[in-house]
């Protein structure tokens, strides 16, 4: 397996054990979303080698991530941007944990950064989109995007 | 039998994580308290029993190894087990977890099976 193969099969099993939630890949041509806001999440490391990890949710699938990740029923709960942004901030640690592993084996050490979240516009989506960057996911309908990138 | 069990985790996610983990793996969980950092978990384990901690390594404050080294040198401290909950994959930082005395590793994502066999590993060391 190539790194993008490695990145989108971690990124689906991750999100299935995380949240129960069923991704597959798709092609960036196929990618659209009416969503106004979007939440992009970057992970660094350092060690043997360099390199972050990007994630780009809409803000309703880091909603849906989130209740599905701390089993809360949606219709019980309101929850706050912040732990849907939680949510994702550990979403991709895992991911990016796993990734390291598939990629370099368990033999090397890697320092991994605190996940940072930032809030985009849909011309940055769409300009991520356009970047050609990004593989992308969709995971019950809704889309979203993931890169690494190596030093 | 049931635990109390403390869960040491700067994510209020992965603490939620591992509360319903510890559910739907049946552990049977007596009182259950939460800390954000390794300092919040030892005043809790100073002023209530604990059966068992659930610690992350990386958190503000005080991190999963300096809590671990605290409580290394504290007399009713020592013996309570600590499993290391963490994304960590490498095979030299595992070991260098284990020799400092960390009873068990669990690498995320958990799942229900793997954490209902390493408490039951681990705690029934502790009976013995």
């Amino acid at each position: 397996m190539n790194d993008n193969d490695i990145l989108i099969k971690t990124c689906c099993d991750v999100f299935e054990s995380l949240s129960f939630m069923f991704g597959e890949p798709i092609d960036l041509d196929e990618v659209e979303s009416e969503a106004e806001t979007f939440i992009k999440v970057t992970i660094s490391y350092k060690g043997d080698r360099a390199g972050a990890i990007n994630l780009i949710v809409c803000a309703e699938t880091a909603n849906s991530l989130a209740y599905n990740i701390l089993g809360i029923d949606e219709d019980e709960e309101d929850l706050s941007i912040e732990s849907a942004m939680d949510a994702l901030k550990e979403l991709l640690n895992t991911i990016c944990g796993q990734f390291m592993t598939s990629r370099f084996g368990d033999e090397p050490v890697f320092d991994l950064s605190v996940p940072e979240t930032k809030i985009i516009s849909p011309d940055e989506w769409q300009g991520s989109v356009n970047s050609g960057d990004f593989l992308a996911v969709n995971i019950e309908d809704e889309h979203i995007l993931i890169r690494s990138i190596m030093e | 039998m049931s635990f109390n069990i403390l869960i040491v985790d700067d994510s209020k996610t992965i603490r939620s994580v591992i509360k319903k983990t510890l559910d739907i793996a049946g552990v049977s969980v007596g009182d259950l308290y939460e800390a954000e950092n390794g300092q919040v978990a030892l005043d809790i384990m100073n002023s209530n029993w604990i059966d068992l901690v659930f610690a992350d390594i990386n958190m503000p404050v005080m991190t999963g190894i300096e809590m671990i080294e605290k409580m290394s040198k504290d007399n009713t401290l020592e013996k309570t087990p600590v499993i290391i909950v963490s994304t960590e994959g490498s095979k030299t930082r595992i070991d260098d977890l284990l020799k400092l005395g960390v009873r068990a590793y669990l690498r995320k994502p958990i799942n229900p099976e793997d954490l209902r066999n390493i408490v039951q590993e681990v705690m029934g060391e502790n009976d013995e």
